[in-house]
């Protein structure tokens, strides 16, 4: 795989930190590539494809094609313009898909990492090598090629031409690159400055048009998931986040993309059809699980409860908590040593493990509830898990808020302590996808949350701030306690509209009464002018009158 | 005897504030400011002597010229504004026969100012009564006894602040003597013509030429007057500054500190701040003091004060270099940079490197020390600070001792005590002989109340000062040389540091809390008390009690009258062990709770000057 020196540590989506990325042309590969590509064999671009990727610039020995048919009739034979190593694998009979075509592949790829590659791409001549860059500095990356659309119909270039192209490095001027339209992803590579900043979220752009990846990592979280007939690429993107990957897009590994894209097409219908499978298998998605009180395939959050050397009641208290939660995809895994308990004949109420025994029988029927003898080591593929001991119980909003809060900040692990004892007690919120990649990337022996902090990132806070709070002064609000709150502050809010209404008529009152005295006082100044101040002013001003020289002497004072 | 005398101080750069202070007396004013201290003293008795300052900084610049102020039978004292943290201005008499004749006197606060008017019933010197009001308003009769000074020339107002024992006289001499002694031991003459001769050989001269006036020489930081620590300090320091940067630009006859369109602080053509104006300066994040043109070292002087004050000063390449700032400040000064300021940690280290440079280079007193050993005297010592160091672990103690080796700036001495063992055991004695320190042992069984303890080291301590350190804590080796200079600018009893930085083991995570400092208060960290002695044998040392002795101390400073004051927190780690290794009264909850920022394992600010775990990142609290 890479090179057995220390792995870079990518902080959250930030590849930035990877440093001498080499430029293309300028170094020396080692790792070997497996270009799968799944087809109908209907199209008339794949001989295109086959032909741009026969004169790419990384090495031939290092690079194999795996063309799987997952047509209705098989195709008859492979073009002839193709790399030198270039295989045809056919489904068996009765299976298909765009999922179950790239897992046979894959099965079949001999290559260190696997690309997956759509039929209908034209490939730059140093396409393969700009993703393969990047395999070179880290195991974990998934490297998005940078494909554009343009309106092209195929059937006006010949694989001949695309190959003399591309020898010449000119794919670009196969077609008038003015009239090609970027990916959709593309506007979320500027936003994040190219996924840097892009966070948790990163995975929701991985797009299977042409994006490779490392073999081990594929095989690690299972390959594609079968059951999807589209939108398969991003429910792997998903999981591949789990696994710890970072996805780096990279603009040099350019494509043209003939015919445009479904998603692009027909978007509503993608999205219509997509949906109700990626609810199901993308707990990140929120938006795709806004209706309360309702199961999904993969939980938000898994909550981890230690049975052992605690009550019933303890326990009772924490697990119902955690059901609570107005987060609803929460499940519940109850660790303890469950296959002690035997069936054998014994007194009911003098029972040594009764309190398990009661912890067991308690749960019997919940789905959303699992006894565990030994914790494993991931809950992958769920996003979170949460430690939280018996006797402290959750408040129905923590959970949301801490998953909100160490998304906002990209918190790897946040430990809320509850209590000190001789050790302090606390909880603790994991991100799997910080885990897994902490796992990537760890020395042997080093502090694994060590190796968290520098990935994501650690925090302490109290749980109090948080509302974990021992089960003693444990409430839950139920939905007649918050419909009742609702109408006390509607009532309250019609009461405090009414004062301000009342306040505002006040106001305007007030200021028709300004406007009535300032009127009056102006018609008493007219009145006081007209009575008053004329004639004192006509007397006064006399005197000046009569000294004016040319006024007629003889009238006056005298 | 005529009615009235005025005498003003402080208005040269508000000149329409004079008249809205005092309305009840239209002048003629005496400008103090620019008195000659050559001029002879009034003679005649008048009624009433009213003396306005803008600031109590400027009234302590008034104090040695108090001989000016003839006699009176009501004295007034007009302080237009005072900053915040100042205390109130209620006279501490001494021994002064004025105030036996005293029949009525009122303070009354006007607006952020004072008005303090004392009727006696015979006239009584007008200068010693304003000196009494500084004593009880800034806290102690701090004033440099030593050398005693004497003044010549209009320019040496602002060379002795806050003095008044000192002679005032002409340029050309002769200094008046005392009862069988010299007049003082040293004179300060600024002149434009230094080589004008000084007739009394028994007496150094020391020429200084008028700041805006060119140089001769090469410049050097003792050719500018001192910053009055007692007044412009880093008192009142605000962590959180939010403010823009503001510039410092010229304007008629003087220079102005601006934010955009407000001007924040007017400041006189002589360059001088005052406590009012750094109180005003307090919510920009920093200074620039870029392409302004300021002759000979007036410049130099608005750095000096600003620093001192603690507020950042960004500079351009060629005002760092100039050699009237000193070494130690220009080479503080080259590090500040508008990117630094941003945060508010960095920030604040800044601001500690540039106050301590500041104060230890222009302060009033090393600025006499230094010129009083140019002179020739020679001058007691500075005070010695004794290390209380007491543990019952003996593994802690070469830890604790290095943290006491580190210390610079400072004489030290240590009182080690152990608590419950004897230093004749493996690994105590092996790092009591490599120590450098001067080590004072005291052994006591560990059945001792921790305080009686205590009270046995400081018994056989030699130092001004005690200083109470703990065993497993981290200290920066500036620690003891800042609390001395705190305890210098703020004049209490007791100062101490805050516990801001607290490395909580259990959870290998340090963070840091906020908790208000540079600020009189009631409570410091245990472990950076540093008392004075003789504030220590007042109350009578520590109660003979095992635990909270601390604490104890500090309520029975304050009931003794003394003042508390807390400091900057960036020399001070507090170590919180495991419960099961120590009794803690605080979880480690209590200390998560109001944190500011946070950093994985064991993180030392660069004033520690220590290597933290190497952790990328740290965490601050949503806002």
């Amino acid at each position: 795989m890479t090179s057995p020196t220390r792995q870079p540590r990518i902080p959250a989506n930030d590849h930035g930190v990877i440093e001498d990325v080499p430029e293309l042309g300028e170094w020396t590969p080692r790792l070997s590539v497996s270009v799968v590509i799944p087809t109908s064999g209907s199209g008339e671009t794949l001989p295109l494809t086959l032909a741009s990727l026969a004169a790419q610039t990384y090495p031939r020995h290092l690079l194999e094609v795996i063309v799987v048919d997952d047509g209705e009739r098989p195709m008859a034979w492979l073009p002839v313009i193709r790399p030198e190593r270039t295989r045809l694998i056919r489904p068996e009979a009765g299976r298909w898909g765009k999922a179950y075509a790239c897992n046979l592949g894959a099965a079949a790829a001999e290559g260190d990492v696997v690309h997956w590659l759509d039929d209908d791409l034209v490939l730059f001549h140093e396409h393969i090598e700009a993703h393969m860059r990047w395999h070179h500095l880290a195991g974990y990356l998934v490297v998005l090629g940078h494909p554009r659309s343009v309106e092209t119909d195929p059937s006006e270039l010949s694989a001949s031409e695309v190959l003399v192209a591309a020898e010449a490095g000119a794919v670009a001027k196969l077609v008038h690159e003015e009239d090609s339209t970027p990916q959709w992803t593309e506007k979320r590579w500027s936003r994040t400055s190219d996924l840097r900043t892009a966070g948790v979220d990163a995975f929701s752009v991985h797009v299977g048009a042409t994006s490779s990846l490392p073999a081990e990592l594929l095989r690690a979280v299972g390959g594609m998931d079968e059951s999807l007939p589209l939108g398969e690429d991003t429910e792997l993107g998903y999981r591949l986040a789990q696994a710890g990957a970072v996805f780096v897009p990279d603009r040099a590994a350019r494509a043209w993309h003939l015919g445009g894209s479904t998603v692009m097409r027909r978007e509503p219908e993608v999205k219509r059809h997509n949906w109700p499978y990626l609810g199901e298998r993308v707990p990140s998605f929120r938006w795709l699980r806004r209706s309360p009180g309702r199961g999904y395939r993969v939980p938000y959050v898994e909550a981890v409860v230690d049975a052992r050397d605690a009550s019933l009641e303890e326990v009772r208290a924490t697990v119902d908590g955690l059901l609570a939660s107005w987060t609803p995809d929460v499940s519940v895994r109850i660790t303890g040593p469950w296959s002690r308990l035997g069936d054998g004949r014994r007194a009911p109420l003098d029972d040594s493990d009764l309190d398990l025994r009661l912890i067991g029988a308690g749960y019997e029927g919940d789905p959303r509830v699992t006894l565990t003898e030994d914790l494993p080591e991931s809950c992958f593929p769920t996003p979170f898990r949460f430690h939280c001991p018996a006797g402290w119980v959750p408040g129905q909003a923590a959970l949301g808020r801490l998953v909100a809060f160490a998304d906002r900040n990209t918190l790897g692990v946040l430990s809320l302590a509850l209590d000190e004892r001789d050790e302090v007690v606390h909880a603790r919120l994991e991100r799997t996808a910080a885990l897994s990649r902490a796992r990537l990337v760890a020395e042997p022996g080093e502090d694994l949350d060590d190796v968290i902090h520098e990935v994501f990132g650690t925090l302490w806070d109290v749980g109090e701030k948080w509302g974990i709070v021992r089960s003693e002064s444990a409430t839950t609000v139920s939905p007649e306690r918050l419909q009742a709150e609702l109408e006390k502050c509607r009532a309250r809010s019609l009461v405090l509209q009414d004062r301000a209404n009342r306040w505002r008529r006040q106001a305007t009152r007030g200021q028709a009464t300004r406007r009535r005295w300032r009127h009056a006082s102006r018609r008493v100044t007219r009145i006081l002018m007209r009575r008053v101040a004329r004639p004192v002013m006509r007397r006064v001003a006399r005197p000046v009158e009569l000294r004016m020289p040319w006024a007629a002497s003889g009238r006056g004072r005298s | 005897m005529s009615a009235t005398w005025g005498g003003c101080v402080g208005f040269g750069s508000h000149p329409a504030l004079l008249g809205r202070v005092c309305e009840d007396f239209d002048g003629p004013w005496t400008v103090l400011d620019g008195a000659d201290p050559g001029e002879s003293p009034p003679q005649e008795a008048v009624e009433r002597a009213v003396i306005a300052a803008r600031t109590p900084a400027d009234l302590r610049r008034a104090m040695p010229f108090g001989a000016l102020v003839p006699d009176a039978t009501r004295v007034c004292v007009l302080i237009a504004e005072a900053p915040p943290w100042a205390a109130q201005p209620l006279p501490v008499a001494g021994q002064s026969a004025a105030w036996h004749l005293l029949a009525d006197l009122r303070i009354v606060r006007r607006r952020r100012g004072w008005h303090i008017e004392a009727a006696f019933s015979g006239p009584v010197p007008g200068g010693e009564v304003l000196a009494h009001i500084l004593y009880g308003m800034l806290g102690g009769r701090r004033h440099m006894a030593q050398p005693v000074v004497g003044l010549a020339g209009e320019g040496a107002f602002g060379w002795r602040p806050g003095d008044p024992n000192v002679v005032l006289t002409g340029v050309g001499g002769p200094v008046a003597d005392r009862r069988d002694a010299p007049g003082c031991d040293l004179v300060l003459r600024v002149t434009e013509h230094p080589a004008r001769p000084w007739p009394d050989g028994r007496i150094p001269v020391a020429d200084r030429t008028p700041l805006t006036s060119a140089l001769d020489g090469p410049a050097h930081p003792d050719l500018l007057p001192p910053v009055d620590e007692t007044v412009v300090n880093p008192i009142g320091f605000r962590q959180n500054a939010r403010g823009p940067v503001a510039t410092l630009a010229g304007r008629a006859g003087g220079f102005s500190i601006t934010s955009g369109l407000d001007e924040l602080v007017r400041l006189p053509a002589s360059g001088e701040l005052t406590d009012v104006d750094v109180a005003r300066l307090r919510d920009v994040v920093g200074v620039a003091v870029q392409g302004v043109e300021a002759a000979g070292l007036v410049r130099a002087r608005i750095v000096a004060g600003l620093a001192a004050a603690g507020i950042p000063v960004i500079m351009g390449g060629d005002g760092i270099g100039d050699p009237a700032l000193g070494a130690e400040l220009s080479d503080v000064l080259a590090t500040v940079g508008e990117d630094e300021l941003t945060s508010e940690l960095r920030r604040e280290e800044i601001s500690v490197r540039l106050r301590r440079a500041a104060l230890r280079t222009h302060g009033a007193i090393p600025r006499w020390r230094n010129i009083a050993v140019s002179a020739g005297l020679s001058l007691p010592h500075e005070p010695p600070v004794s290390v209380l160091l007491c543990t019952r672990r003996k593994d802690m103690v070469p830890f604790a001792l290095e943290q006491m080796e580190r210390q610079r700036g400072v004489r030290a001495e240590v009182i080690l005590g152990l608590h419950g063992f004897s230093a004749r055991e493996a690994g105590v004695q092996g790092a009591i002989a490599d120590s450098s320190l001067r080590i004072t042992l005291v052994e006591a069984a560990a059945g001792v109340p921790f305080g009686e303890l205590l009270n046995r080291m400081a018994a056989v301590a030699s130092g001004s000062f005690l200083a109470k350190v703990d065993d497993d804590d981290w200290y920066g080796p500036d620690h003891l040389a800042d609390l001395l200079l705190a305890q210098l600018y703020s004049g209490a009893e007791l100062v101490g540091a805050a516990a801001e930085f607290v490395y909580l083991e259990p959870i290998n995570t340090t963070v840091r809390r906020r908790l208000g400092t540079e600020r009189f208060t009631s409570l410091v960290a245990g472990g950076t008390i540093l008392v004075t002695r003789e504030m220590f044998e007042t109350v009578g040392g520590f109660r003979p009690i095992a635990t909270t002795e601390d604490g104890q101390l500090l309520e029975s400073v304050e009931a003794a009258g003394g003042r508390i004051y807390r400091t900057h927190g960036l020399n001070y780690v507090l170590r919180r062990r495991h419960s099961r290794a120590h009794t803690w009264r605080h979880p480690v909850q209590a200390f998560l709770k109001s944190y500011q920022e946070q950093w994985r394992g064991l993180h030392f600010n660069h004033l520690m000057e220590s290597a933290s775990t190497p952790h990328v990142g740290y965490w601050r609290q949503e806002p």
